[in-house]
């Protein structure tokens, strides 16, 4: 598992999120979130943590909601 | 893989659905039966992922085939039916007025006439027999005059081989703010449809007809323009979703909002065969084999002086007959003896019937409806059984 996860809305918008983010040579994985942390039962992408602003770009700017950043 | 000829029946009824199915379809499917079987959307371990991967990846193959740019927007429903009610009554609201065609299946009459009754909706009609030309001229005039502000129609009737010009009505629905939903149980598969650019606000398909999948399966594509329709509205199904489980509503993101309880991954694996087959064949290629062997068979059909076609000038391979002498249902019971199969009734539209002409008289009819798969054999041996039929 990498350091940091973007949570996204759905497991449709992770795989989305997925899809583009290695399309863009950013490593990631679709992971299930932690609830307490996430807010409830969530969905996010595990990536290093030193590619997050570069990732969150690439979704902001392919329409993906983008819910919590955690480490 | 061999025609419609299977186990020495001859089946002549895809319109019901599409039957044997194919290999690549059924490999797909038991491979999903075998190793995709998880819940799809509920756990974070890799039997879940994989098969939430499988159905991510045909709503992929699902917004390409039909030309979406949002694979978030293809929704899986069970059916056409399924998804219908989806649309109709996540955006029919008290006292609006929708116009419909002439030839509705039950699917969406049952549900109009439903809302007439609980949400006092004003349902008003267009006869989709006409020529193109007078059919967007009614469209229109529904719109503008009858103030109809949703449109729902069949892009191709089940009892005839009417296929509607979608892409105009569409453009006259953008034009005039009228909200289009469209059966597309009998085109899917069988015509291209262009889903962004025709304006289409709610698609509703079936896996199991024209694209070859299991029954099990369908498809609900909306547009952000139906979703923001949608909002406020009671859903149809509420439930397990797999996200946001804490909040008492479904959550607000699509496809989510309108997909409650488990998904089947092998079926999803199973329609994203079949379109893949479907393209890989061409649906030009399909039309034209079914265009060939629905003229062969009225050829035939036309030969028996009994014979009743109906609306024999459309091209496609539906085509709708009575032979006078002889109630459509036991003539669909002689050719099964010779193990041809064909439907007969209403076929789930009796207005459809009315329209055409063949209630009053027959109470409905026999359809043969050809598929990709039947070969010019499979309408010659037909002929011969029509021919031999002996009548009253």
């Amino acid at each position: 598992m990498y350091g940091c996860i973007i949570t996204v809305r759905s497991i449709t918008y992770a795989f989305k999120g997925e899809t583009l983010l290695k399309k863009n040579g950013i490593g990631c994985k679709v992971v299930k979130t932690e609830g307490k942390e996430s807010g409830g039962c969530k969905y996010g992408l595990s990536l290093s943590c030193n590619m997050v602003n570069t990732a969150l770009a690439i979704l902001k700017s392919n329409g993906i909601e983008i819910g919590k950043v955690m480490a | 893989m061999k025609g419609g000829n299977f186990q020495n029946r001859i089946y002549l009824d895809n319109a019901a659905t599409s039957f044997p199915k194919p290999q690549a379809v059924i490999q797909k499917t038991l491979m999903g039966l075998y190793n995709y079987s998880g819940n799809p959307g509920r756990g974070g371990h890799s039997v879940s992922k994989d098969a939430s991967r499988a159905i991510f990846s045909m709503r992929l193959a699902a917004a390409d085939f039909f030309q979406t740019s949002r694979e978030e927007n293809v929704i899986v429903t069970g059916n056409t039916t399924h998804a219908l009610n989806i649309a109709l009554k996540s955006i029919l609201r008290q006292g609006q007025r929708v116009l419909c065609s002439n030839i509705e299946h039950n699917a969406v009459r049952r549900v109009l006439l439903c809302l007439e009754k609980t949400r006092d909706i004003k349902i008003f009609t267009f006869d989709a027999l006409l020529d193109d030309s007078a059919v967007l001229q009614s469209i229109e005039d529904g719109i503008k005059r009858k103030k109809a502000s949703v449109v729902v129609l069949p892009h191709a009737s089940n009892i005839c081989s009417r296929i509607l010009p979608l892409e105009k009505i569409g453009k006259i629905c953008r034009e005039n703010g009228a909200c289009l939903v469209v059966d597309g149980a009998q085109s899917a598969g069988h015509v291209p449809i262009f889903f962004d650019d025709w304006g289409i606000d709610a698609l509703c398909i079936s896996g199991h007809k024209g694209l070859f999948a299991p029954a099990g399966i369908g498809l609900l594509i909306v547009s952000e323009k139906f979703k923001e329709l949608e909002k406020g509205s009671d859903a149809l199904i509420t439930g397990g979703a797999g996200i946001d489980s804490e909040s008492p509503e479904m959550p607000e993101v699509y496809p989510e909002h309108l997909e409650a309880g488990t998904l089947s991954a092998p079926l999803a694996m199973g329609l994203e065969a079949g379109i893949r087959l479907v393209s890989s064949i061409g649906i030009k290629k399909i039309a034209e084999k079914e265009i060939l062997l629905g003229n062969l068979a009225k050829q035939i059909i036309s030969s028996r002086k009994e014979a009743v076609i109906y609306r024999p000038d459309l091209e496609g391979g539906i085509v709708s007959f009575n032979l006078r002498g002889i109630s459509p249902e036991r003539a669909a019971e002689y050719f099964d003896s010779f193990g041809i199969c064909l439907r007969a009734g209403l076929h789930c539209a009796p207005t459809a019937h009315q329209s055409i002409g063949s209630f009053l008289e027959f109470g409905g009819s026999l359809r043969l409806s050809a598929g990709y798969f039947n070969t010019p054999c499979d309408i010659q041996r037909f002929g011969q059984v029509l021919l031999s039929m002996p009548l009253k």
